[in-house]
């Protein structure tokens, strides 16, 4: 059975491949057990996915990327300079910038992802 | 207006942004996103500007893209994307900003009733590259979030985008 994601890529296929690839990148370009820590946040924030993050239990470190992570999903407008100076305490610059747009390409893509779900399901799916 | 970035600013001549793998990947998404022509330039500028807005990005909504202005984008036009609910912008648009307002702020809120007025208005091809302009244009998250989206000048610029699909901001838009 097609799915809304199949459909996508069906009717925009170089679009939905260059987003693919961009997925595959996102993961190299950053620590992916890090960024696999906030794709989880995303899929919670997002999708409905269960809140099994223990933040008790996690690094400082890991603890300013999920509250960034938090920010930049409800309002990326209102990331305050300690939210950002919080992140370079663990990371230099250029990774901080390569975690952002890594997040940034999950982040997104899940956003229409769950949208595609709805307006471009197949119409067996959707009724 | 803060010119302060939360980062440095990028000082290799010859690359776009800092010319890392994620840079390139995210570069030929964008560039193979805007070369899609399924949709007319007005809506896609509509959809730009209000990304632009929600996420305050100041370069972005500082632009004009050069394909929706040769269409007839004039102020007017722009401003009506604010209060676009409540204002004469046509229906087709109105729904674009719809599907746009709920995947920024709450994808799970598409529901049943949107997806009829987007089949309505569009094909299926025209509400994918919908979703993947969002995709695009969202990049500013990436800079509103470290302070990088400083504009090029007081005022309005044009945004262009060559054969490739690679951007440059041009003149100032007078007026």
């Amino acid at each position: 059975m097609q799915t809304a994601q199949d459909r996508r890529r069906a009717v925009q296929p170089e679009t939905a491949d260059t987003l693919a690839q961009m997925n595959e990148v996102a993961w190299e370009a950053t620590d992916p057990q890090l960024l696999e820590l906030c794709r989880r946040r995303l899929a919670t924030l997002l999708d409905g996915a269960p809140d099994d993050i223990d933040l008790d239990a996690l690094s400082a470190r890991d603890r300013a990327f999920i509250a960034f992570t938090d920010q930049f999903v409800f309002s990326v407008a209102s990331v305050t300079e300690g939210e950002v100076e919080a992140l370079l305490a663990h990371a230099d610059h250029l990774e901080v910038y390569r975690f952002v747009a890594a997040l940034y390409t999950l982040e997104m893509t899940l956003r229409i992802e769950i949208a595609g779900r709805v307006v471009l399901a197949p119409e067996e799916v959707s009724a | 207006m803060t010119t302060a970035t939360r980062i440095p600013l990028p000082t290799t001549a010859g690359v776009h942004w800092y010319g890392t793998e994620i840079d390139e990947a995210i570069d030929v998404f964008s560039a193979t996103a805007v070369l899609a022509t399924s949709l007319d330039p007005i809506t896609s500028e509509v959809v730009r500007l209000r990304c632009a807005r929600y996420h305050d990005c100041r370069l972005c909504q500082s632009l004009r893209w050069e394909n929706a202005l040769d269409a007839g984008l004039d102020e007017q036009l722009a401003r009506k994307v604010d209060g676009y609910e409540t204002s004469d912008l046509d229906e087709r648009l109105k729904v674009a900003l719809r599907l746009t307002d709920r995947v920024i702020v709450d994808p799970s809120l598409v529901d049943e009733e949107l997806r009829a007025d987007l089949r309505a208005h569009f094909t299926d091809e025209q509400i994918a590259e919908i979703l993947h302009d969002i995709v695009k244009w969202s990049f500013q998250k990436v800079l509103v979030a470290l302070r990088l989206d400083l504009p090029v000048r007081e005022g309005l610029s044009v945004l262009s985008f060559d054969d490739a699909g690679a951007p440059s901001i041009g003149a100032a838009i007078e007026g």
